[in-house]
């Protein structure tokens, strides 16, 4: 076998902080076979070198920052690295995937993986150049904002074009869900990789490389880009593609989720609001001030804002996209569109997740509202559904672990705890990671999503969303990879677990290509992104076979998850969202969930697992080549 | 003769120019090997996301001083001849842009060539955010360019 990589860089950055040692280790072909890269060969990594049950928070952890073999090439969507590590918010996998251009710079620096180690004694960051790291001292960062600390280092470093990720204040506070943040304004969210960062007393990773991605088969690759470029322009229909919405960025769909009932409101307690289309209308009209683009996306979804003038007066920056403004719009029942301009800001600032923190906050109000948090609690502070000056007080408060705010910083979860009352059945989660805003009920596959995702309660990762706002298109092209022709309807309880596991599989393979999910969606199929890769690598990989990975990387995940104790009783989704939406439109029988468990055991029986306890079998686990993990499971 | 030009606020930062560049010159991904650029951040961290080319104007020109190292070619774009260039970076040195730079791997200067006449920037920006075009419509987009300076 060849020594000479191809897509892949071949290289992987190690950093033990604990001792100052940096270390360069060649990736692993073998690995980089059965898992290709992103969360798969970082999956193999976790999984080797951490032991079950540790501190999330502790030394023992380890922080991957991986892309994958499409990352920085010009295959459409490549600007993503995701980063990998134990949750400090759940306990569990996490992962989290970031856009923007700070992937393809590690790469043209020459590593493919940065795998971050122990914990410095003082605050540090990591410079990253060509080949070569060092660690110098963070001590005059501490306490700087996101946009501030990359400001300061591009000029420090002495190149004005690197790329940073930095923990932002709330990441140095151990704000369980702080981000990675990236590019100023872009964030691995979800999970708490932020808190990693901030308990490793690591402040950032500035990278610069000018090196190359090289593919093996630069002909047939270029031709691959070609069709894929022109799928992404065109797909379905040249005079009306899909594309044409992605430009508007994603809250161009706020309208739509909210007209099929997709909208949580009123922290979920139904799913529908009506005021979605105003949302975006007066984003569109009154405060938006560009469109921009991760590194080789021809779809350019980020937004850019401001707010001009009055209370919530906010510079330009970056978003906010559909989830946040979800999240602090409909699910707080608060119609302050600049209020949320604010509240985005300042998470990017501070460095905290917009959609686990937007979470805290409505289900904070909804404790105040039932009277189990009083206003001594609270400093005076009146959290009424809808307040939008306490939404963005709070904001702040939990960033800096103020007051009421160092309990919310906790996440759902633990807040929940300490509020008690009905406060632990009232919380949305799943495995402790919060609820973000699609709504499961008109979409049982979503459900299902909810409760199996390996990182907890999450619609994406590795989701291919094959719900209500997606069209009947783009779910043909997984028929010939297990989806039931015609569609099963939303409301279905019957067929969701294979659906489920499909849509699972193949979502996952963006994930370990180092891929924007987005782009599954605009004309990226499988045959498309089975092409590519093999192009790139030089070794062939069918549509079939990527499928067969990406499912191999889930079982990893899911085995990760069953070493810190995840069983089937883990996988359950929260009451609420199984009961009938409150009131509105979608107010009807069949969007109640009848038999969750039923579609449970169908998903386990599809997976493979055992239905009693949600462990991977054996058998599955060898017809995957996972033997070594079955051995070390005692399964 | 068509100029290379760029349409303001179009542009989102994607950076497929720049692969595009890299890969059709070189056959590999490598931004610091490009001859078109994009600035995403402005020193103070503020989002503009702008494309900057090579305008052609033959500063460069005038200061190689090896004869026959850069030339200009029959579409009018500024060459170098990689066979008779020292790389000694006078070229570099004198280009008020930041158009032309020492390629890392050649050690020779390199610069836009416009591809013989059919740029790979503009035939695959998503965007349309450059386009080549004859000298009337081409300059007003240089004339908007220099009025917002």
């Amino acid at each position: 076998m060849s020594d000479k990589w191809f897509g892949f860089v071949g290289k992987i950055l190690r950093v033990d902080l604990t001792k100052g040692v940096v270390s360069k280790e060649p990736m692993k072909k073998e690995f980089a076979k059965r898992f290709l890269g992103g969360v798969g060969y970082s999956a193999k990594i976790l999984w080797d070198e951490l032991k079950g049950g540790i501190d999330p928070l502790g030394p023992e952890n380890k922080l991957i920052l991986a892309t994958g073999p499409l990352t920085g090439t010009l295959c459409p969507g490549s600007g993503s690295f995701s980063a990998c590590f134990k949750s400090p918010l759940t306990n569990v996998w996490g992962e989290s995937r970031c856009g923007g251009d700070w992937g393809p710079e590690l790469k043209f620096a020459g590593f493919d993986l940065l795998v971050l180690e122990g914990k410095s004694e003082k605050p540090v960051y990591l410079w990253v150049l060509d080949g070569d790291a060092e660690i110098r001292s963070a001590e005059h960062l501490t306490g700087k904002s996101v946009p501030d600390t990359e400001t300061i280092l591009r000029r420090e470093v002495g190149y004005y074009e690197s790329k940073a990720v930095s923990a932002g204040p709330a990441g140095e506070k151990l704000v369980r869900f702080a981000n990675i943040m990236s590019c100023y304004d872009r964030a691995a969210g979800r999970c708490g990789g932020g808190a990693v960062m901030g308990s490793k007393n690591l402040k950032a990773v500035v990278v610069r490389g000018h090196g190359e991605i090289p593919v093996a088969r630069p002909e047939a690759f270029i031709k691959d880009v070609e069709d894929a470029e022109k799928a992404a322009m065109e797909y379905p229909d040249p005079d009306a593609p899909y594309r044409d919405s992605f430009m508007d960025g994603t809250m161009a769909f706020m309208e739509t989720i909210d007209e099929v009932g997709d909208l949580p409101t009123k922290y979920g307690v139904t799913n529908y609001w009506g005021k979605g289309m105003e949302m975006f209308d007066l984003l569109r009209e009154r405060h938006f001030i560009k469109s921009s683009a991760c590194f080789a996306c021809p779809l350019g979804c980020g937004r850019y804002s401001e707010v001009k003038t009055g209370k919530w007066t906010t510079p330009p920056s970056g978003g906010p996209e559909y989830e946040t403004v979800a999240g602090f719009t409909a699910f707080p029942f608060c119609d302050d569109i600049e209020a949320a301009i604010r509240a985005n800001y300042l998470c990017n600032v501070y460095g905290m997740d917009t959609i686990s923190c937007s979470h805290v906050i409505a289900f904070a109000m909804e404790c105040y509202d039932r009277g189990w948090i009083d206003d001594k609690l609270l400093d005076g502070l009146k959290l009424t559904w809808g307040n939008s000056d306490a939404i963005v007080t709070m904001v702040e408060r939990i960033a800096k672990r103020d007051g009421f705010g160092d309990v919310l910083a906790e996440g759902v979860k633990r807040a929940a705890e300490v509020i008690g009352n009905g406060a632990q059945e009232l919380a949305l989660h799943v495995k402790g990671l919060e609820m973000p805003y699609h709504d499961p009920r008109p979409a049982k596959t979503l459900a299902l999503q909810y409760g199996t995702a390996n990182r907890g309660m999450c619609h994406v990762h590795p989701h291919e969303t094959h719900d209500v706002v997606h069209t009947p298109e783009w779910a043909e092209t997984l028929v010939p990879y297990g989806l039931p022709e015609p569609p099963i309807d939303g409301y279905s309880e019957e067929g969701v677990g294979q659906v489920t596991m499909v849509t699972q599989d193949s979502g996952m393979t963006m994930e370990i290509l180092g891929l924007c999910k987005f782009h599954v969606w605009t004309g990226l199929f499988l045959k498309r992104r089975a092409s590519l890769l093999s192009d790139a690598v030089g070794w062939n990989v069918s549509d079939l076979d990527l499928l067969k990975i990406a499912e191999r990387v889930f079982n990893l995940q899911r085995c990760f998850n069953v070493r810190e104790g995840v069983r089937r009783k883990d996988d359950m989704i929260p009451k609420r969202l199984r009961e009938m939406p409150a009131f509105g439109p979608f107010s009807k029988k069949e969007a109640a969930i009848a038999n969750y468990e039923g579609m449970l055991d169908e998903y386990y029986e599809v997976r493979g697992w055992d239905k009693k306890t949600g462990i991977p079998t054996r058998k599955k686990l060898e017809e995957l080549e996972l033997k070594e993990v079955a051995d070390h499971l005692n399964i | 003769m068509k100029s290379l030009v760029i349409i303001p606020d179009l542009c989102r930062g994607c950076q497929i120019c720049v692969l595009q560049c890299s890969f059709q010159h070189h056959g590999t991904h490598a931004p610091s090997r490009a001859a078109i650029h994009v600035i995403r951040h402005e020193p103070d961290g503020r989002l503009v996301d702008r494309p900057v080319v090579c305008v052609q104007c033959g500063i460069c020109l005038s200061a190689c001083p090896v004869p026959g190292a850069m030339v200009r070619n029959k579409v009018g774009a500024v060459v170098v001849k990689e066979e008779k260039c020292t790389g000694c970076g006078l070229c570099v040195m004198s280009c008020p842009y930041g158009m032309i730079k020492i390629d890392p791997v050649t050690m020779k200067a390199s610069k836009c060539d416009l591809c013989g006449g059919e740029p790979a920037c503009v035939e695959h920006c998503p965007f349309g955010a450059l386009a080549y075009l004859e000298p009337e419509q081409a300059a007003y987009l240089k004339r908007i360019s220099v009025a917002r300076r």
